[in-house]
C-alpha cells in the first residue's frame, strides 16, 4: 500500500498557469515535469453496496461486482477483528489494470511500478488496480480496508478524548497490521527476513524509521505484529489502537497495552526471529556460495540465454542507474552492456521488471514488453543490428507479459490483460499478423513457455482448486486444440517454467519448501497421474526465473543481501538421480474454483457517476516581506471524488493601511479539468495592489489587473507535451513616485513545447534531459501601450558518470522585445552563482552552466542520549556559470566558478551552500577572496 | 509497570483539587438509588417493558462522546461524558437539566451509592476517584488511584476500584483510609463483579481471581484466555473470552464448570437471568445458553458488529449493534419483536429504566425510547 497525501491538482495547475501568465518575475521560471497522461477517458459508474460505493467503468463491471463481494466479506471480518465499524459508505475506486491505475488523478503524483493500491486518508478513498490475479485483488482490497478501519478507529479514539490527530501510529505499525490482517506469512516475506537476519541488515524496531517505506519495513512490521499476536493475542493489537490516547509516545502506548516496555518487545521479537532463522542457516546455502554470480548488485531479473555464433550471452533486465534497462553480458565474464534503456523514450516508457520475462529466438530477435502510450506493446529487438525491428500493439489488450517464441520463430505466446481485467494466454502469429486467444476464463495465466518441439505450452496458473488460496500451479496446453492438462498441482506456488533444450526437462521455481527454490521435472507428454521432480537449489533465501544453458546448466535470479544477483548453477544432471515422485490430479474444469459476485440483501445499483465535490485544502497565510510588504490571504480547493475536476479559490490582500483595504483585494477562481487526454484550465482573476517592477531604478506601482485565461496541455507521451494558453487582462497601472499612468487591455498568447525524462535524486536531476521552448506574444488591443514578444528556451542535459554522479549542463536563453517588454533577472544561488540575487537585469538573458555532482555523505544525523535525528543526505558540486542580462547593449559576460554542498532534507527541501570566485572584468579575472552563498532549492 | 512514573503521577494528582463545579439548574434532593438495568452488573432489569416502543426522543449532550454507560437514579439520567463532565437529564422531561463539570477525562461508568455519586477521572497527571454528595452538592473525598477504565462497582456499602495498571482497591465508600489493596502485576483489570462476601477480578492476561470483601489477600486465582467480561450469578461466574468462548466457573475455586464456543469473537460482557446466559458475538449473533450446562437454546442473527452486552428486559432481550441497529427479541425463543436503526455508531451499553430505553452515540447524543410497561404473567 501507499499512503498518499494528495496535493490538490488545482493548486498546482493554478500556480503553473497563472504563474506563467502573471507578468511578474515568476514567469521566467519555466516549468518542466513529466506528464501523467490520461490515455483513456473512463465512463465511470457507481455500484452501491451495504458498506461501499464502488467506482468502476463498464468494461470491468463483472470484476467490480466480484470486488464488491470481496470488499463486503472483508468488511465483516475486519469489523469483528478490530472491534470497530464504519457507518459511512467507503469509496472504492477500481481499475482493471496497473496501467489504468497509474492514470488516476486521486493523487497528483506518479505512481511507481509495483504499487498495489493506495488509501488516501483525507477523503477516505481507496484506489485499487487489478493485475489478473483474484487472490492478489483480495489481498490488496483487504490491505487497504485495514488502513481504512485503522484510520477511522484511531480518529474515533482521539476524537473521543479531544486529542489532535498527530498521535498516529508509526508507519511500521500501520503497514504491519495491514499486512498481517490481509495476508499470511508467505514465501516472499520469509525470504526477505531470512536474508536480513543472515546478512546483517536487519533493522531493530528502535531504528526502523530509517527504512520507512521500504519493503523490508513492511515485512518487519508484519513480523512484529505477528509476534505480538502470537505472544499476547490479537486483542493486544486492538488494545494498542484503543490506547493511543494515553500517551503521545508510541513506546508508552506499547507498554500500556502489552505490559512490557517497547525495548523489551524489540528484544524478545529479535530473539524469537533469530531462534527461528539461525537453525535454517546450517541446513541451507546462500546463493553466492553455490552458484557462480555472473551479475551482481541491484535489481536484476528475467535472464535469458543467447548464443550469437560462438559467443554466449545472458540477457537480462535490470535497474542499476535509476532507469530500467535490458543488458547483455558475456556468459564467460566481462562487462555488462546496456542494450536498451527504458523510462526515457515514448516507445519504452516503462519495463515491468519483476512481472514480464523476455524470449530470444534463433533469428536473434529478442521479444520483450514495454509500456508505450497508455498500454503495453510487444517489441522485437534485432540483437545483431541492435535496433527494434518490429513493434506490435493489440487492441483491447492493456497489459502484456512474458512473451515466449515458438521454436520456428513464427509465433509468440504471451499472457495479457484485457480491458475487463481478465488475464489469459494469447498466441500471436507474426506471419499472418493475427492473434488467437488460448484461454478465456477468470484464472490468472502467466509465464507461458513453448516446448522445443512446438507441441506444448506450459504455463503457470491459479486455476487449480489451490488457486482459491492464491497458489499458482503448472499446466500444459496443446496450442492446436487448446486442451489443458495438469503438470504440477499442489499447495505451493509454482512459477516460471523453462524447457531444457531437448525438451525432456522442465525447470521451474516453487515454494513448497518454504521459500522459492529451483526444481526440475522430467516431462513426459503423457505423464499420467505422476511426475518426477528434483530440487536443484537449497537456498536460505530464494531463487527465481530459471533458464537453461546449452550445456544443461541453469541460470537463475536469486535474492541475497537485498539484491537480485543472476547466478549460473552447475549442471543439474546429478540432481536428477534423486527424483521425487509426486501425484498430479487430472485437470478438470469442474474442479476449478469460482468467484462470487456481490449479491447482498440491499438492491445493487449501478449508477452513472455524478460528481460530488469535497474540500481538498483550505489554508490561510500571513507573510511579510521588506520589499513587498505584508500579504494575508487564503486558498481553498475542492475537487470531485475521482480528482478529475478541481476548483480553486484564492483571495488575498496587500493593504499596508486601512484606507488601502478595498483597493488591495485580489482574488482568483480557477477550474481545472483532468481525466481526459487534454487537461484544460480556465479562470478569472482580479489582482489589485502595490507591486514592484524590476526596472533600473526599481519602481513601485499600483496596479489593478482583472481578466480571464484559458489553458490546455496536450501530452504527446509521458515525456513530451505541448501547452498553450490565452489570457485577456485589463491592466490599470500607476507609478507611485513618478505619477505615470498606463492603461492596457492585454491579450497574451503562449505556446510551449516541453520535454522531460530527467531522473531525480534527493537534491536534483542526475540523468536524462529537460527542454522547454516557449513562445509568447502580448499586445495591448485597446490602447497600444504594450506590445512585446518573448522567446524562452531552456535545455538541460545530465551525463551520468557513475551511479550517483553526473555532469549537468544547462543552456538557457530568454528574449523579450517590444513595448513594455518584461525584464528578466540574474544572480543568486539558482542561476549565476556568486552574484547578488536578482542584481543583473534585462529584457534579454542567457545563462550556461556546467556542474559536476557527486555524493559526499550518505547520512547526516545526530545521535543524542535520548535518540537519533537524521537530517538527510549530503552531496557536493563543482560548477561553472556564465551569462548575462541586458536591455539594449550587451555589456560584458559574467561568470563564476566554485564548489558547493547540498543537503537534502526529508525529500522536500534542499539546503544549498556555494562558495567560489566571480569571473569579472569582461570575463578576464577572478574576484579577490571568495563569495559565500547560502540558500535553498533543487539543483537545476 | 512504571512505578516511578505512577508514583510521581499520584503525588502530583494528590496536590490538585478536582472538586467538580455545578452548573445548570437544581436537579432535586434525591434519593438517587440506581435503578433500571444496563449499567448494573447483571445487565438485567426488573422492568416489564413492552415492545415496540411508543415514542422516541433524541437528545444532544454536552458536545462530548459518552464514557462508559449512563445511569438512572432518582428519575434522573446521568450521562458520563469523556471530556465534558456528567450531563444530568430528568428522565421524564427529557430536557437537558444540568452538567456536573469535572477536570479531566471520565474513563468509565460512575456509580451511585445512597446520595453519593462516585466517578473516576483521569488526566495527564494521573487518575483520581471522586465521591460527590448529590444532596449537599459538594465534594466528599477524592483519592488518587491511577487510570481507571473498568467500571466502578458498588456492592452494599463497598466501593471497588480497579485500575489499568492492575491495582485493585476496595473499601467503604464513606471512608477511604481503611481500604484494602491487591496488585495484579503486568496486566490491567478488565472488569470486577461481586457477591455478598467476595469480589471477583478479571485481568487482561486472562487471570480470574477472588478476594474477600472484608479481608486482604487473594482467595484463589485461575488462568484463562483473554477475557472480555464477567458476571456473577448464583450458579457461578460467567466469563466471556475474546476468541469467542463463554464459560461458567465455580464461585469457590474458579474451576470450569462448563465452557462453550460461540463462533465469532466476543467483545462484550455477558448478560444473564436466573436460567440463561446471553452472549453477543462480534459476528452479529446473540446466543442464549442454558446457565446450568451451557447448551445453546436459541441463536438470533442480527448481522453487523455487536460489541455491547445484551440487556435482559423483562421477557425481552435488547441488542444494540455498533452501527446503530437496535433490536428486541423474545427471551424464550429469540424471535425478533422490534427493530430500529439510529444510523450512527453507538458507544454505550443499553440502559432501561423508568420506562425508557436509552442508548448513547459516539457523536455525543442520546436516544430515549419510551416503552409501555406491564406485569408479565
Amino acid at each position: 500500500m501507499q499512503r498518499v497525501v494528495p496535493l490538490p491538482s488545482a493548486v498546482v495547475f493554478l500556480l503553473l498557469f497563472t504563474g506563467g501568465l502573471a507578468r511578474d518575475a515568476v514567469g521566467q521560471f519555466l516549468p518542466f515535469g513529466r506528464n501523467k497522461v490520461n490515455y483513456m477517458s473512463f465512463d465511470w459508474r457507481v455500484l452501491k453496496t451495504d458498506h461501499f460505493a464502488i467506482y468502476f467503468y463498464p468494461e470491468m463491471e463483472t470484476l467490480a461486482r466480484r470486488g464488491a463481494a470481496i470488499a463486503e466479506e472483508s468488511f465483516h471480518e475486519l469489523e469483528q477483528v478490530l472491534n470497530f465499524t464504519i457507518t459511512e459508505p467507503i469509496p472504492l475506486i477500481f481499475y482493471s489494470s496497473p496501467i489504468h491505475f497509474q492514470q488516476t488523478n486521486i493523487t497528483p503524483g506518479f505512481i511507481p511500478e509495483g504499487v498495489g493500491g493506495l488509501f488516501e486518508f483525507i477523503k477516505g478513498r481507496v484506489v485499487i488496480p487489478y493485475n489478473g490475479s483474484m487472490t492478489e485483488f483480495r489481498y490488496v482490497i483487504r490491505h487497504e480496508l485495514v488502513h481504512v478501519f485503522m484510520h477511522e478507529k484511531v480518529e474515533s479514539v482521539l476524537r473521543r478524548y479531544n486529542l489532535q490527530p498527530e498521535r498516529y501510529p508509526p508507519l511500521w505499525f500501520v503497514e504491519g497490521i495491514a499486512e498481517h490482517f490481509s495476508t499470511s506469512w508467505d514465501s516472499q516475506a520469509e525470504m526477505v527476513l531470512r536474508d536480513a537476519v543472515h546478512s546483517g541488515y536487519f533493522v531493530p524496531l528502535a531504528s526502523i524509521s530509517e527504512i520507512a517505506g521500504s519493503f523490508l519495513m513492511y515485512k518487519e512490521g508484519q513480523s512484529v505484529i505477528g509476534y505480538i499476536e502470537r505472544e499476547f493475542g490479537s486483542e493486544a493489537i486492538v488494545r494498542i489502537l484503543e490506547n493511543l490516547w494515553k500517551s503521545p509516545d508510541f513506546n508508552e502506548v506499547i507498554e500500556w497495552s502489552l505490559g512490557i516496555e517497547a525495548k523489551e518487545l524489540d528484544r524478545r521479537w529479535q530473539s524469537w526471529l533469530r531462534k527461528r532463522i539461525y537453525p535454517l542457516v546450517s541446513d541451507h546455502e546462500m546463493p553466492s556460495a553455490v552458484g557462480d554470480i555472473i551479475i551482481r548488485g541491484g535489481m536484476n531479473a528475467k535472464p535469458v540465454f543467447y548464443r550469437d555464433g560462438d559467443s554466449l550471452f545472458v540477457l537480462y533486465m535490470a535497474n542499476v542507474t535509476g532507469y530500467a534497462g535490458i543488458y547483455s553480458r558475456p556468459l564467460s565474464g566481462g562487462k555488462a552492456r546496456l542494450l536498451l534503456e527504458g523510462e526515457k523514450s515514448d516507445e519504452m516508457e516503462a519495463f515491468h521488471l519483476h512481472r514480464s520475462g523476455m524470449s530470444v529466438n534463433r533469428q536473434h530477435l529478442l521479444a520483450f514488453v514495454a509500456q508505450s502510450g497508455g498500454k503495453d506493446v510487444l517489441h522485437l529487438f534485432d540483437l545483431r543490428r541492435e535496433r527494434i525491428a518490429r513493434t506490435l500493439s493489440f487492441p483491447g489488450l492493456v497489459v502484456l507479459n512474458s512473451p515466449s517464441w515458438s521454436p520456428d520463430g513464427k509465433k509468440i505466446v504471451m499472457s495479457a490483460l484485457a480491458q475487463s481485467g481478465q488475464s489469459d494466454l494469447f498466441i500471436v502469429d507474426l506471419e499472418r499478423d493475427s492473434i488467437a486467444q488460448v484461454t478465456d476464463d477468470i484464472y490468472d495465466d502467466r509465464d507461458p513457455a513453448w516446448s522445443p518441439d512446438g507441441k506444448t505450452i506450459v504455463f503457470s496458473s491459479d486455476r487449480s482448486h489451490w488457486g482459491e488460496d492464491g497458489r499458482m500451479n503448472l499446466f500444459a496446453c496443446d496450442p492446436s486444440t487448446g486442451e489443458i492438462r495438469s503438470v504440477i498441482v499442489e499447495n505451493a506456488d509454482c512459477l516460471s517454467p523453462s524447457w531444457s533444450p531437448d525438451g525432456s526437462l522442465l525447470a521451474f521455481t516453487c515454494d513448497r519448501a518454504g521459500v522459492h527454490e529451483i526444481y526440475v521435472l522430467r516431462y513426459a507428454r503423457d505423464g499420467g497421474a505422476q511426475r518426477r521432480i528434483a530440487r536443484v537449489t537449497n537456498f536460505l533465501t530464494s531463487a527465481f526465473d530459471p533458464v537453461w544453458t546449452e550445456d544443461g546448466g541453469l541460470l537463475c535470479t536469486a535474492f541475497e543481501r537485498y539484491g537480485f544477483p543472476v547466478l549460473r548453477l552447475p549442471t543439474v544432471s546429478e540432481t536428477l538421480d534423486s527424483l521425487e515422485t509426486v501425484s498430479v490430479a487430472a485437470y478438470d474444469d469442474a474442479d476449478c474454483w469460482s468467484v462470487s459476485e456481490w449479491a447482498g440483501e440491499t438492491a445493487v445499483q449501478s449508477l452513472r457517476y455524478e460528481k460530488e465535490y469535497a474540500l481538498d485544502i483550505a489554508q490561510s497565510q500571513i507573510s511579510t516581506d521588506p520589499v513587498f510588504g505584508t500579504i494575508g490571504g487564503a486558498v481553498l480547493s475542492v475537487s470531485d471524488l475521482l480528482g478529475n475536476d478541481n476548483y480553486s479559490f484564492l483571495v488575498y490582500n496587500t493593504a499596508q493601511s486601512t484606507n488601502e483595504l478595498l483597493s488591495s483585494f485580489s482574488l482568483a477562481i480557477s477550474h481545472v479539468q483532468l481525466g481526459k487526454r487534454v487537461p484544460i484550465a480556465y479562470g478569472i482573476f482580479s489582482f489589485s495592489g502595490r507591486r514592484y517592477d524590476l526596472l533600473d531604478p526599481d519602481e513601485y506601482f499600483q496596479e489593478r489587473a482583472y481578466g480571464g485565461y484559458f489553458a490546455l496541455s496536450y501530452p504527446l507521451s509521458m515525456f513530451r507535451r505541448i501547452e498553450g494558453s490565452v489570457s485577456l487582462t485589463n491592466s490599470d497601472k500607476e507609478s507611485l513616485y513618478e505619477l505615470r499612468q498606463r492603461k492596457a487591455l492585454l491579450l497574451t498568447n503562449t505556446i510551449s513545447y516541453v520535454h522531460d525524462n530527467a531522473l531525480f535524486t534527493i537534491t536534483g536531476p542526475l540523468d536524462g534531459s529537460r527542454f522547454n521552448l516557449t513562445l509568447s506574444f502580448t499586445t495591448d488591443i485597446r490602447y497600444s501601450n504594450v506590445n512585446y514578444f518573448s522567446v524562452m528556451a531552456d535545455y538541460r542535459r545530465y551525463f551520468r558518470i557513475a551511479s550517483r554522479s553526473a555532469v549537468a549542463a544547462r543552456l538557457e536563453m530568454l528574449y523579450n522585445d517590444g513595448k513594455e517588454a518584461r525584464r528578466y533577472f540574474l544572480g543568486g544561488s539558482w542561476d549565476l552563482r556568486g552574484w547578488p540575487r536578482w542584481s543583473i537585469r534585462g529584457t534579454k538573458r542567457w545563462l550556461a552552466s556546467a556542474e559536476l555532482r557527486f555524493p559526499l555523505l550518505d547520512r547526516v544525523g545526530f545521535a543524542f542520549p535520548f535518540g537519533e535525528m537524521n537530517l538527510g543526505i549530503l552531496r557536493g558540486a563543482v560548477y561553472f556559470d556564465a551569462g548575462n542580462a541586458w536591455d539594449v547593449a550587451y555589456g560584458t559576460t559574467l561568470g563564476s566558478i566554485g564548489a558547493g554542498l547540498r543537503l537534502g532534507l526529508f525529500g522536500v527541501l534542499v539546503l544549498r551552500y556555494d562558495f567560489g570566485k566571480r569571473i569579472e572584468n569582461g570575463f578576464s579575472m577572478l574576484q579577490d577572496g571568495l563569495f559565500h552563498q547560502f540558500f535553498f532549492g533543487w539543483d537545476f | 509497570m512504571r512505578p516511578l512514573g505512577t508514583l510521581l503521577m499520584i503525588c502530583l494528582t494528590g496536590c490538585r483539587s478536582l472538586a467538580p463545579l455545578e452548573t445548570g439548574r437544581d436537579w432535586g434532593d434525591g434519593p438517587w438509588q440506581q435503578e433500571g438495568g444496563g449499567a448494573t452488573r447483571r445487565f438485567e432489569t426488573t422492568e416489564k417493558a413492552c415492545f415496540p416502543p411508543v415514542g422516541k426522543t433524541s437528545l444532544s449532550l454536552s458536545g462530548s462522546p459518552v464514557s462508559g454507560s449512563p445511569l438512572v437514579a432518582g428519575g434522573l439520567l446521568f450521562v458520563p461524558l469523556v471530556s465534558e463532565g456528567i450531563d444530568i437529564i430528568p428522565l421524564d422531561e427529557g430536557e437537558h437539566r444540568g452538567n456536573l463539570s469535572v477536570s479531566g477525562w471520565l474513563t468509565c461508568t460512575p456509580a451511585i451509592e445512597g446520595n453519593h455519586l462516585l466517578y473516576a477521572v483521569s488526566g495527564h497527571a494521573g487518575g483520581v476517584v471522586v465521591c460527590f454528595d448529590l444532596a449537599k452538592r459538594r465534594l466528599v473525598w477524592e483519592k488518587a488511584t491511577g487510570l481507571v477504565e473498568a467500571d466502578l462497582l458498588v456492592v452494599q456499602d463497598t466501593l471497588v476500584v480497579a485500575t489499568s495498571s492492575g491495582e485493585l482497591s476496595w473499601g467503604s465508600a464513606e471512608d477511604t483510609t481503611t481500604w484494602f489493596h491487591v496488585e495484579f502485576p503486568k496486566c490491567s483489570i478488565v472488569a470486577t463483579a461481586a457477591d455478598e462476601g467476595t469480589i471477583y477480578v478479571l485481568c487482561s492476561n486472562g487471570v480470574l481471581a477472588a478476594v474477600g470483601r472484608t479481608e486482604r489477600g487473594i482467595r484463589w486465582k485461575v488462568h484463562g484466555p483473554s477475557p472480555t467480561g464477567l458476571l456473577v450469578s448464583s450458579d457461578g461466574i460467567i466469563v466471556t473470552h475474546r476468541k469467542g468462548g463463554v464459560c461458567l466457573r465455580s464461585l469457590h475455586d474458579g474451576r470450569i464448570l462448563w465452557e462453550k464456543g460461540i463462533g465469532g469473537p466476543v467483545h462484550a460482557p455477558p448478560a444473564a437471568d436466573s436460567e440463561h446466559v446471553y452472549v453477543a458475538s462480534a459476528d452479529g449473533s446473540l446466543s442464549c445458553l442454558d446457565i446450568h450446562d451451557g447448551r445453546e437454546r436459541w441463536r438470533y442473527r442480527l448481522g453487523g458488529l455487536l460489541n455491547a452486552p445484551p440487556l435482559v428486559a423483562g421477557s425481552h432481550i435488547v441488542l444494540a449493534g455498533a452501527a446503530g441497529t437496535l433490536r428486541a427479541v423474545d427471551r424464550e425463543n429469540g424471535r425478533e419483536v422490534w427493530a430500529d436503526d439510529v444510523m450512527e455508531r453507538l458507544v454505550s451499553h443499553t440502559v432501561l429504566a423508568g420506562g425508557k430505553l436509552i442508548v448513547c452515540s459516539e457523536r455525543g447524543g442520546a436516544y430515549l425510547f419510551r416503552l409501555e410497561t406491564r406485569d408479565t404473567p
